[in-house]
């Protein structure tokens, strides 16, 4: 399969070679090994002062192999693509286990993978002076988008990944993967008071996503989110009902929920929802699913890093939770099938359980009406970052915007406030769902055990009855 | 330094050298290289069994290339001979494509001057006798004094630095690692964990592995029972280990982007008091054995000790020669080295009892601040202290405040720096903080 195939063409990784350390990794008695190439090349280019100040390259080449015994992991990588060095990067994966050989590599065969992406041109053949064009046009609507702006920052970025997966169960696929996005930041002065926030939209798209129309959409979003902060102001500190807005929201899912349904946590036994699996934790009209399948999303991914091919995992269903995210070691370790979310930063790095696209499907209120029924609380809009702390199951999301809710109106604009929960209590808070779900297009990375992966997130209009407010008093 | 350190030497010398000469003889103006290389082994073992052995060896490139004020950098981990010629075409190419800017220039040679040659004891040279067996043996000890995750990882690293200008560098370092991760079962379906993590440049300072396993243990008791306590102003110690989430967000007002694109609430602060005269710290790259010791910074500009906060009054910013050129000011270094908070005198056992009742912040769990106005909100977890000692912990609670007002109510420094990372400061008590839980 991969001969004529990327890594054999440009790199030299034939099949043969491929055979062989996947071979050799299981000569120490492992029961499975699998071999990841990677090839990522990124591009970045800055905006400043008015003009384009910086343009960076950055190319990554590797392989990593894995050997698993049981649920314990050999791993190693090489840089070079030379036979010694994988053999030698196989013999170290391989000494995790201790005992005779038992395996064999099994009939050669690759899966058929669903078509999420698929930019023409690549990336890498686009020329530089394309992407500085976007990030001009950008900065200078910044720049000129109202008086009160006094600067204006704007990255663009794009990669070209290709990754190879090829293990002792004869699987051989490879994936070439586009990503770009473009951030914008803005800072304006009124008065005394300045103020900076940004906004970025990212996808595994190519040139096709950056039409005029859409470069002059993301400046004035960045200004309008800039100068709403002028008027905002911290709000009062304690519980209180919060609505959050579609889409960003759903940053509450990624925190509050879905590190938790991460099956290595409760394979280990550390995460809160280990005991949940089959019961009721939400309201029945609360359903959550982790998604593969979001054609040209952030968090799309054909196949995962193990070789599972890209799909739609439903996680909450009718308010009963009913699946967690597994790898291939989780998957074992339970005896279910894999849900392609085995997933890695790079070929540095053993795959672990991540999500891809979190969201909540709609439910059935009218946005208005969740309004409506709250008489004192908080309105989320725009969201910097969050976490979570799996075992106590802690998380919190950081506020950039919203407004109070007043007697069931929305009324003052807030800023700057950490929302802290508990993820399966505020689970079982969600009292309304809004029937208006939107994914947020933004540039998400969620860092796990050191490991960076990009995804994505959404959620429709949603109340929870109590969530503890870090204003002020 | 490790013989292997200074056996690799030449060949990141010949690569850095392959890529000023190859960037120059493509005619930009200056060239800047740094090639490094580490190597680490990871030891993870789970409830008394190996759960995970992992091996890296790493390597790359990084090109910062100056052509009359247009400005590029590229890095690469194909190091091939071919691959790299194709890479230094690409890099010039990119420089070409932006625009120039007078303030774009290499370092200035001047700032080369002074480097001093001290041994900084960044090395071991012990990492080379290391077994595997040995590492189980360190990975399994921590695992055996807690029945849970515990953990052996060490690494030595070198890096070459060259400028076409002049400057010419090398350096070498290795990093011992033990940790330990404790998960117990706690009302509700709560699982508190709790870990203890120690990282060294020389074997021999690693605490021993039944102390990491047992302070993992005690870090995890510590959050039993763990609820929102109400909604109050209330005197608040932050543990020495958590200090880096605050001080951080200061610390990062000083950057010279920040500063230059108006993003800081620290601009014009120079010469002015931001804190209480608690509120001492300083930029030393000359700690012994610490974490971020260095004799030159990635720019090459040589190291010297300087104060960033003395007696609370702010004496420098963290200025790389682009952004301090913009400012029409001296650069100093766009990073920092060491961040020593000077120590007090008090334990922190006699920090709570002088606290009497107030709120001991162990860790934070998200929030962010304002970069422009110095507005925080930071998620918290801690234990509360009553009567002068701790009692029952808290979770699930919020602080926020602004940092402007924040440092000028740090009252107290206790007399317990953190050891183990770059940042080097003790616990530290302020009087009043508003902590949002229970309750409106």
């Amino acid at each position: 399969m991969t001969s004529g195939g990327y890594f054999a063409t440009r790199f030299r990784l034939d099949d043969s070679l491929v055979d062989r350390a996947i071979s050799r990794a299981l000569d120490g008695g492992a029961e499975f090994s699998e071999l990841y190439a990677q090839h990522l090349v990124s591009d970045s280019v800055g905006f400043e002062d008015g003009q384009v100040n910086r343009a960076s390259t950055s190319v990554e080449l590797g392989v990593g192999v894995r050997a698993i015994v049981g649920d314990q992991t050999g791993y190693a990588f090489t840089e070079e693509l030379t036979e010694e060095a994988l053999m030698k990067a196989a013999d170290t994966a391989a000494s995790i286990a201790k005992g005779p050989r038992t395996a064999s590599v099994g009939a050669i065969h690759t899966v058929a993978l669903p078509r999420l992406y698929a930019p023409v041109p690549r990336w890498a053949d686009v020329p530089a002076a394309d992407k500085i064009r976007f990030v001009e046009r950008v900065g200078a609507a910044i720049a000129g988008a109202d008086p009160l702006v006094v600067k204006a920052g704007v990255a663009f970025g794009d990669e070209d990944e290709a990754i190879l997966v090829a293990n002792s169960d004869g699987l051989r696929v490879e994936d070439l993967r586009p990503m770009t996005y473009l951030y914008a930041s803005c800072t304006a002065r009124r008065g005394d008071r300045v103020e900076t926030n940004s906004h970025s939209v990212a996808g595994r798209l190519g040139t096709e996503m950056y039409g005029d129309a859409f470069l002059d959409e993301l400046a004035r979003e960045a200004v309008r989110r800039t100068l709403v902060l002028f008027d905002a102001r911290i709000p009062p500190a304690g519980e209180m009902p919060v609505v959050l807005a579609p889409a960003t929201s759903g940053i509450l899912l990624h925190e509050a929920m879905g590190h938790g349904f991460e099956a290595d946590f409760n394979r280990k036994g550390t995460s809160l929802f280990c005991t949940k699996l089959g019961k009721k934790v939400a309201a029945d009209f609360v359903r959550i699913v982790d998604t593969a399948l979001e054609p040209g999303a952030r968090g799309a991914i054909a196949v995962d890093d193990e070789g599972t091919p890209g799909q739609r995992t439903a996680l909450v269903e009718n308010g009963v939770l009913v699946s967690f995210l597994h790898d291939r070691l989780s998957a074992a370790h339970y005896g279910v099938p894999r849900t392609g979310n085995g997933r890695r930063e790079s070929f540095r790095s053993v795959p672990l359980p991540r999500m891809r696209v979190t969201t909540m499907e709609n439910g059935p209120h009218d946005p208005a009406e969740i309004i409506r029924s709250v008489k004192r609380g908080l309105y989320a809009v725009d969201f910097a970052n969050g976490e979570v702390d799996i075992g106590g199951g802690d998380y919190s999301f950081y506020v950039k915007s919203g407004f109070l809710i007043e007697d069931g109106r929305l009324t003052a604009p807030v800023k700057d406030v950490n929302l802290i929960g508990n993820g399966p209590d505020s689970l079982s808070k969600i009292e309304m769902v809004g029937n208006d779900k939107a994914i947020d297009p933004g540039t998400w990375t969620c860092g796990k055990d050191g490991q960076s992966v990009p995804v994505g997130l959404g959620l429709p209009t949603v109340k929870v009855r109590a969530i503890t407010v870090g204003g002020v008093n | 330094m490790a013989r292997g350190a200074e056996a690799g030497r030449d060949d990141l010398e010949r690569t850095a050298a392959v890529a000023i000469e190859g960037a120059l003889r493509r005619n930009v103006t200056d060239a800047r290289a740094i090639v490094a290389r580490s190597r680490s082994v990871s030891v993870t073992y789970r409830q008394g069994r190996p759960d995970k052995v992992e091996e890296s060896a790493r390597r790359g490139l990084t090109l910062h290339l100056y052509d009359r004020g247009r400005y590029s950098v590229c890095e690469t981990n194909d190091l091939r001979e071919e691959a790299l010629e194709r890479f230094l075409d690409g890099a010039v190419a990119l420089a070409r494509a932006t625009t120039p800017d007078p303030f774009r220039e290499i370092t200035d040679p001047a700032l080369y001057a002074g480097r001093l040659e001290l041994d900084l004891g960044t090395c071991d040279p012990s990492i080379a006798a290391l077994t595997a067996t040995e590492r189980h043996e360190l990975a399994a000890a921590g695992a055996q004094a807690v029945a849970a995750e515990a953990g052996f990882e060490d690494e030595e690293a070198q890096l070459y630095q060259a400028h076409s200008n002049g400057f010419a560098a090398g350096k070498a370092g290795t990093r011992f690692g033990i940790f330990a991760e404790v998960s117990l079962a706690d009302a509700g379906d709560r699982r508190p964990s709790g870990s203890e993590l120690a990282t060294t440049r020389s074997q021999a300072a690693l605490p021993s592995a039944e102390a990491i396993g047992g302070g993992a243990a005690e870090r995890a008791r510590q959050k039993l029972g763990a609820a929102p306590t109400d909604t109050a102003v209330l005197p608040m110690i932050v543990e020495n280990r958590a200090v880096g989430r605050l001080l951080g967000k200061l610390l990062s007002a000083l950057g010279g982007r920040a500063l230059q694109q108006e993003q800081s609430f620290l601009a014009d602060a120079l010469g002015s008091r931001v804190g209480s005269e608690v509120l001492d710290v300083s930029d030393d790259p000359f700690v012994i054995g610490g974490a971020a010791s260095r004799l030159f910074d990635g720019e090459g500009i040589a190291a010297r000790p300087k104060p960033i906060f003395a007696r609370g009054v702010l004496d420098s910013h963290c200025l790389d020669t682009y952004y301090a050129k913009k400012l029409g000011m001296a650069p100093t270094s766009g990073s920092t080295s060491n961040i020593v908070v000077t120590p007090g005198a008090k334990s922190l056992a006699e920090l709570m009892r002088d606290v009497g009742r107030g709120a001991l912040v162990r860790g934070f769990v998200g929030g962010n601040s304002n970069p422009t106005t110095g507005d925080f909100s930071l998620g918290v977890y801690g234990t509360l202290i009553e009567n002068g000692a701790p009692t029952r912990a808290f979770a699930e609670m919020n602080i926020s405040g602004n940092h402007k007002e924040l440092w000028h109510r740090l009252v107290a420094a206790g007399n317990d720096p953190w050891p183990y990372g770059a940042l080097r400061s003790p616990s530290l008590v302020f009087d009043a903080v508003q902590l949002s839980g229970a309750g409106g």
